[in-house]
């Protein structure tokens, strides 16, 4: 095996399928990336865990076919410290050693035989959709944040993801809170989904996309493994099984008492106030009062913090408490100026929505201080 | 038929013996607790012929010569005189029964001399019989028992082995030796010193000879006292992380009297529960003096028994009186180092002070009397003259008395937080952090070398105690969770315990195919429910009687951060600075250590590099 490749586009290569290679594992060969020649101008590079798999096709000049596997970090370093020209790759097939040699540097890099990498099954390309990617990587953020993180086997910790004519729907719920969004698509296919993609699939597809032109990806699903392809790079990973819990009807239909703030003002009274919660209880509490909002937190033997801003409020004296991280998650993620938030008294749930068209909202329980 | 007949003398002696002298090591028991009653201040045992000949020579007051013949007569005895003597028993023996059991069983010679007589006399008894003859010797007495169990067959044949038999010997000199640190105790087999203290009347140095010094350093010293009903408890108790497995190290002496108590032991074990393992015990002696008329020894005639008359009272003082020892060597630990180690060496080692220094140190000794007065000022107004204590040293501050009735944790708290404006702020200083082993142990560079801490434990006992201190739970409300399915009667059993799993923060959802969690402890948020409710289940019907530290032990657990979990640099240093600064902190809940410490000493050994 012998090709030629120009720094800049394997260094891409590298880091985008770097991400799927096991950083510790019982089999070596999953920490490997797999180098192997396709066609006669191009070389695909992929890496897997077996949970997820990430595969690129790159450019390169092929001098002689052929197909081995690399360790994915110390390639990576190689590469990253090599000047912006073209490297040369020369494998010694008999004891599987790799010859790097960039302008005046040399490496002799050991690898282990292409054969010991495992199979990737991709679901079949007959069957997909194309969606746009912007809704979509907008949908991913403002959901990911909120799955449980206890146990990457539980539905929770997936993000449910619909797709029903030309609506998308994605919701996220570890218990304590649940956001769901909704995004207009064009589903040409005229295909519905329901399924339930692990979070880390999801990051790892937002992480993919530098520097890709596409416009839209294509999705397949099949045999509880998803797929999305791009023009010259593909991830898949496995879906997790099981029943997501019927989310529609925890969101609360009415509310007694609305308030509205300024995201930015309310997100920077709570960085404020939050300096002093206690860091095991991460609690602010709000009071609700004629157009004010006051927060409040403390630490016992630290002190306290006090702050108070203005919101359109109108409703009776409100006390509620919430661990504070919940509500800047939410306005971490959330594109306009002002939120809504619609009460229902102090221990029940809490919508929290951007002022605008957009169909977010994050649902946020509180919490009972005695 | 049979007719009945009183029985003679020396049968009735030989069959009381068998309650009394059942092996030579009771023997040796009575003889030298008779020494000590006689005020004797040295006592010498030798021990010989497969430990049948005993011979003990004290330096007490001596027999006087009219009562030598009766002092081998059943119930005859000089340390109580009426009935109600008996209720108000201050000498080790009183039965009068000892020395008649053993001339029923054993050649028994006595040489005696009182400080009135210019001669000993000397008695010699055989079948408890007794011939008396002068003789010259020093003051206070010499017994020696020759052929033990020479009548008794059956006793003899059951005699263990010299070994067992002088190792049951040395358990009980090493208990007399502990509880009358000012007797020198010196006991002598085949021509060498098994047991040898010097009387100085200092528990700590007693200990040091029986055991090691290094036993010392990990030990706390316990000093507490009760002025309302006149309870005093004096000794040592191990440090968590110092452990022994079986109870033989645990000395508990009431009234200077060895005794195996229940109530006692039972206070030790609560005390301890949460601090070092299972299966674990600690060293203990401890020296309680109450009022003799508080307790009655006459249970049984090995005395070892005792019944009180305020049993709770007991309860509560003795577990104060620990918790508030080990507390102190937490507070200790907020010391700088230099200040530790000094603290170690001046306060906890008293063995390096002359008998005099120790006597100038207790006349230097201030006595923090916290009356309710003082503490209704702590608590209205936060203003502590701090100034007073200033000038204190840690191990000045030793005796804290506290009226009964306000034992409560509140108490301690309140001298802790006294305690600790005083020391901590200004003292802890930021850990030096080296690393993280094996995404597990944090390394931190100690003063005495390389500290290695294991992350999970230690901030699970942080938790646990923060838990204890906090009664109240914030609780996070879900608007879902997994359907859980345990069984059915465990499901009953959380049912039954609904209010008490409220209180620390959990709402259950009982619905027909299973349960959900409807509310759970802030810190649990972001755990797996199914593990919460098995863990629940699991507390509720393993531990019945300490459910509720065992509930927060597992919320603790659960909640703290687990092994191989990686962790920053800044994560490790908070978790450190609240580990240190928490109150039992060398064990887990379960009694796991939790911080190991290579000396500096060692590692540059093994480099070869001169210190």
């Amino acid at each position: 095996m012998q090709f030629t490749v120009q720094k800049d586009v394997i260094y891409n290569g590298l880091n985008v399928v770097g991400k799927a290679a096991a950083s510790r594992g019982i089999q070596p060969v999953l920490s490997n990336v797999l180098i192997e020649t396709i066609e006669d101008n191009s070389l695909k590079l992929c890496a897997t865990d077996l949970d997820i798999s990430i595969e690129i096709n790159i450019p390169s000049i092929i001098v002689k076919k052929g197909s081995i596997t690399l360790p994915s970090k110390k390639l990576f370093e190689i590469i990253s410290k090599l000047p912006s020209e073209a490297v040369i790759f020369n494998l010694n097939e008999e004891n599987n050693l790799m010859e790097i040699k960039c302008g005046k540097s040399k490496f002799d890099i050991k690898g282990i035989s292409a054969s010991e990498f495992p199979q990737i099954e991709y679901p079949e390309s007959d069957e997909f959709i194309n969606i746009d990617i912007n809704p979509l990587l907008k949908a991913i953020k403002q959901t990911t944040f909120a799955t449980a993180t206890y146990d990457t086997n539980n539905v929770l910790s997936g993000v449910l993801f619909k797709i029903k004519e030309n609506n998308l729907e994605m919701a996220a719920t570890d218990g304590n809170r649940l956001t769901r969004v909704k995004e207009k698509i064009e589903n040409k296919e005229k295909k519905d989904y329901s399924v339930v993609i692990p979070c880390r699939t999801l990051k790892e597809f937002a992480g993919i996309l530098s520097g890709v032109e596409d416009k839209t990806v294509s999705i397949t699903v099949k045999n509880s493994q998803i797929l999305f392809k791009l023009k010259d790079r593909y991830i898949t990973s496995r879906l997790i099984e099981g029943q997501y819990p019927a989310y529609e009807q925890l969101i609360p239909k009415n509310y007694e008492i609305k308030a509205v703030a300024e995201k930015n003002s309310l997100n920077q009274a709570i960085e404020r106030a939050s300096t002093m919660v206690n860091e095991r209880t991460n609690i602010v509490k709000m009071n609700f009062n004629d157009n004010k909002l006051k927060l409040t937190a403390d630490t016992p033997d630290l002190g306290d913090s006090c702050d108070e801003i203005e919101v359109e409020y109108t409703a009776e004296d409100l006390n509620i408490a919430f661990n504070h991280k919940y509500i800047q998650d939410f306005l971490k993620v959330v594109d306009s100026d002002k939120v809504v938030i619609e009460l229902n008294g102090a221990l029940a749930g809490t919508l929290f929505k951007p002022a605008s068209e957009d169909d977010f909202l994050c649902l946020i329980m509180p919490v009972q201080v005695n | 038929m049979k007719r009945i007949k009183l029985l003679p003398e020396n049968l009735i002696n030989q069959i009381a013996a068998g309650e009394v002298i059942e092996r030579p090591a009771s023997a040796v028991k009575e003889l030298v607790e008779n020494s000590i009653d006689a005020g004797a201040k040295k006592v010498e045992i030798e021990i010989s012929n497969g430990a049948r000949d005993i011979r003990v020579a004290d330096n007490g007051h001596g027999i006087h010569k009219d009562d030598l013949v009766l002092a081998f007569s059943r119930h005859a005895t000089s340390k109580i005189q009426n009935q109600k003597d008996l209720w108000s028993i201050n000498t080790l023996g009183f039965r009068g029964e000892a020395l008649a059991s053993i001339i029923s069983v054993a050649k028994v010679s006595c040489i005696t001399r009182t400080v009135d007589e210019n001669n000993g006399l000397k008695a010699e008894c055989k079948d408890s019989e007794v011939k008396i003859s002068e003789t010259g010797c020093a003051i206070g007495t010499i017994m020696e028992v020759k052929d033990l169990f020479y009548n008794i067959p059956a006793r003899l044949k059951f005699l263990k082995q010299t070994q067992t038999e002088i190792s049951n010997i040395t358990e009980i000199l090493q208990n007399i030796a502990i509880s009358h640190p000012e007797v020198a105790v010196n006991l002598v087999h085949k021509k060498h010193s098994v047991i040898k203290t010097s009387g100085s009347s200092d528990l700590a140095v007693t200990i040091s000879e029986i055991y090691s010094k290094d036993l010392i350093k990990e030990l706390s010293e316990i000093n507490f006292e009760d002025t309302q009903f006149n309870l005093n408890i004096k000794g040592f108790i191990s440090n968590p992380d110092f452990t022994r497995s079986n109870k033989k190290a645990v000395y508990v002496f009431v009234n200077g009297r060895t005794v195996k108590c229940p109530i006692i032991s039972k206070a030790i074990d609560t005390a301890l529960k949460d601090l070092i393992p299972s299966g674990k015990y600690p060293f203990a002696a401890l020296n309680i003096t109450m009022p003799a008329n508080e307790i009655d020894v006459n249970v049984h005639p090995s005395k070892r028994e005792l019944k009180y008359t305020k049993p709770n009272l007991i309860f509560n003082f003795v577990y104060s009186a620990i918790k508030n020892a080990l507390e102190g060597t937490y507070l200790k630990l907020h010391s700088s180092n230099d200040e530790t180690q000094s603290c170690h060496s001046e306060g906890f080692s008293p063995k390096n002070l002359s008998n005099n220094e120790i006597s100038e140190m207790d006349r230097s000794f201030v006595s923090l009397r916290m009356t309710e007065e003082t503490q209704n000022s702590i608590n209205d107004s936060k203003i502590i003259d701090f100034s007073r204590f200033a000038d204190l040293r840690d191990d000045e501050i030793t005796e804290i008395s506290i009226p009964a009735k306000r034992y409560g944790s509140d108490v301690f708290q309140n001298k802790i937080e006294l305690s600790l404006e005083n020391n901590e702020k200004s003292y802890v200083e930021k850990p030096k952090i080296i690393g993280q082993l094996n995404n597990t142990y944090i390394l931190i560079e100690a003063a005495e070398g390389l500290q290695v801490i294991d992350q999970h434990i230690a901030h699970e006992r942080y938790l646990y105690e923060q838990l204890k201190e906090n009664k109240t739970q914030i609780s996070q409300l879900l608007l879902t969770s997994e359907l859980i399915k345990p069984e059915t009667e465990q499901i009953l059993t959380l049912q039954e315990n609904t209010e008490l799993l409220e209180k620390y923060g959990f709402e259950l959802d009982f619905v027909s195919q299973g349960v959900k969690l409807k509310r759970i402890p802030q810190m649990l948020a972001n755990k797996n429910p199914e593990k919460i409710i098995f863990d629940l289940i699991e507390a509720i019907q393993t531990t019945p009687e300490n459910m509720e530290n065992e509930i927060l032990e597992r919320i603790a657990c659960r909640a703290a951060v687990k092994a191989g979990e990686k962790l920053s640099l800044w994560q490790m240093e908070e978790l450190i600075v609240n580990w240190l600064d928490t109150k039992f902190n060398k064990t887990c809940p379960h009694g796991r250590k939790i911080s190991h410490t290579i000396p500096s000493k060692e590692i540059a050994k093994f480099f070869g590099r001169m210190v």
